[in-house]
């Protein structure tokens, strides 16, 4: 018993409640030193969950992903199509006063941070409406090792992680402008993705994905 | 890819309606970790990976690193038996590596190279781990309570000082002294509920 026991009909009375624990802190801060993990060990657990749960085909689970942002996509959607409308009727007629002759106006849609699966370093994508082509800003320092390339991707990934479709943006080659097709609804493509393909012919995705991150 | 080569840079940086993009509602690490957000078991490791490795560290020694990559392996196969609302991942994923750790012991003990003397102590070994990381999870918890509260539970366990005495040094009403040892003690509580959580 503590000294503060004695003294402290209180704590009598929070040690029947809680009474082995509370001994466990008198003990004082825990001696465990935390260790600074080696690189390897990150990439041996990120190998091991993506060998258990990647099917690199469309109807597979290819990757996983956080469905709350993917939930909040319809109604970002329709608030997407709000300011669009917004944009239409307050943003052209200005933009056509500001500006003269018929130079394009670049609409940010969306933003998305694309973070880092490896130990690398993060890339961002911003996404962009110009007079109806929609196309993405890749801003990324990624490259791949021999034998192999960058392709960019949009994944549909449904509410329980698995990626119900996909497509490719095609290679990339490094920052810079990616077109989107007309055909794409990216409420429903909302994630961007960019993996390392092996030159292997085979188009499907490798699973090997380096970032991703959702359009919001 | 193409190149879309329209678009001037400026363009590109300052667009006309910037600040009309939609900020999402951002979820927690722990609702990202359990929806299978593979960006979230990424973030989880770089922020419980010390501690995570320490512990394995400090139970077996050598093998801390394999240990270590199997706790969170298993964290992530078993993500949708986290239930945030029980603990923190923290203290959860402590408790993985508690019980991994006992398994890895245990199983050392079996081996026959490994001496008679040595397997009669598993039983020691397993008490050992079992307080280590008790006493992780519990001092981890109690950094993590809020201002006020951390410090009166502080001086209360570390300080051994009385309600009374925490309640003058404080300049705190008694009763809210009282109130912050309990409620303090049933957050730590919880936190220790959730690492004995079996996955």
């Amino acid at each position: 018993m503590s000294r503060s026991d004695a003294n402290d009909p209180e704590m009598n009375e929070l040690a029947a409640e809680f009474g082995s624990m509370m001994n466990l802190l008198r003990e004082g801060p825990h001696d465990v030193r935390p260790e600074t993990p080696s690189a390897n060990l990150w990439e041996s657990i990120r190998s091991e969950v993506q060998a258990d749960s990647v099917v690199p085909a469309s109807e597979g689970k290819v990757v996983s992903l956080d469905d709350a942002r993917q939930r909040s996509w319809g109604r970002r959607g329709a608030i997407l199509t709000a300011v669009a409308a917004a944009i239409l009727l307050v943003g052209v007629p200005l933009g056509l006063a500001a500006r003269s002759g018929n130079e394009s106006t670049d609409v940010l849609l969306a933003a998305g941070e694309l973070g880092a699966l490896d130990s690398g370093s993060a890339s961002a994508a911003d996404l962009y409406d110009t007079e109806g082509n929609l196309w993405l800003d890749l801003e990324t320092d990624r490259s791949a090792g021999a034998d192999a390339f960058l392709e960019l991707w949009l994944l549909d990934v449904a509410e329980d992680g698995s990626v119900r479709d996909l497509i490719s943006l095609g290679e990339v080659d490094g920052s810079g402008a990616y077109d989107i097709p007309d055909d794409i609804d990216v409420a429903r493509f909302a994630v961007v993705d960019i993996s390392v393909e092996p030159d292997d012919g085979n188009p499907e995705h490798s699973g090997d994905s380096v970032v991703r991150g959702g359009l919001s | 890819m193409t190149l879309t080569a329209t678009f001037p840079s400026a363009t590109l940086r300052m667009p006309v309606m910037h600040a009309r993009y939609i900020r999402p509602v951002p979820a927690s690490l722990e609702q990202r970790f359990v929806a299978g957000d593979e960006l979230a078991l990424k973030e989880a490791f770089d922020e419980h990976g010390p501690l995570v490795l320490g512990l394995c560290r400090r139970v077996v020694g050598n093998d801390a690193e394999d240990l270590a990559q199997q706790v969170f392996v298993a964290a992530w196969k078993s993500r949708h038996r986290f239930d945030p609302s029980k603990g923190s991942l923290k203290s959860w994923m402590a408790g993985i590596a508690r019980f991994k750790s006992i398994d890895h012991v245990r199983a050392a003990g079996r081996r026959p190279s490994t001496g008679g003397g040595e397997a009669a102590d598993f039983g020691e070994m397993q008490a050992d781990a079992e307080r280590v990381t008790d006493r992780m999870v519990l001092t981890e918890a109690l950094s993590g309570l809020s201002g006020d509260r951390r410090r009166v539970v502080e001086l209360a366990f570390y300080g051994d000082l009385t309600h009374a005495e925490i309640s003058e040094q404080l300049a705190m009403p008694l009763g809210t002294v009282k109130s912050h040892v309990r409620r303090g003690l049933e957050t730590l509580r919880s936190e220790l509920e959730a690492s004995r959580e079996q996955i």
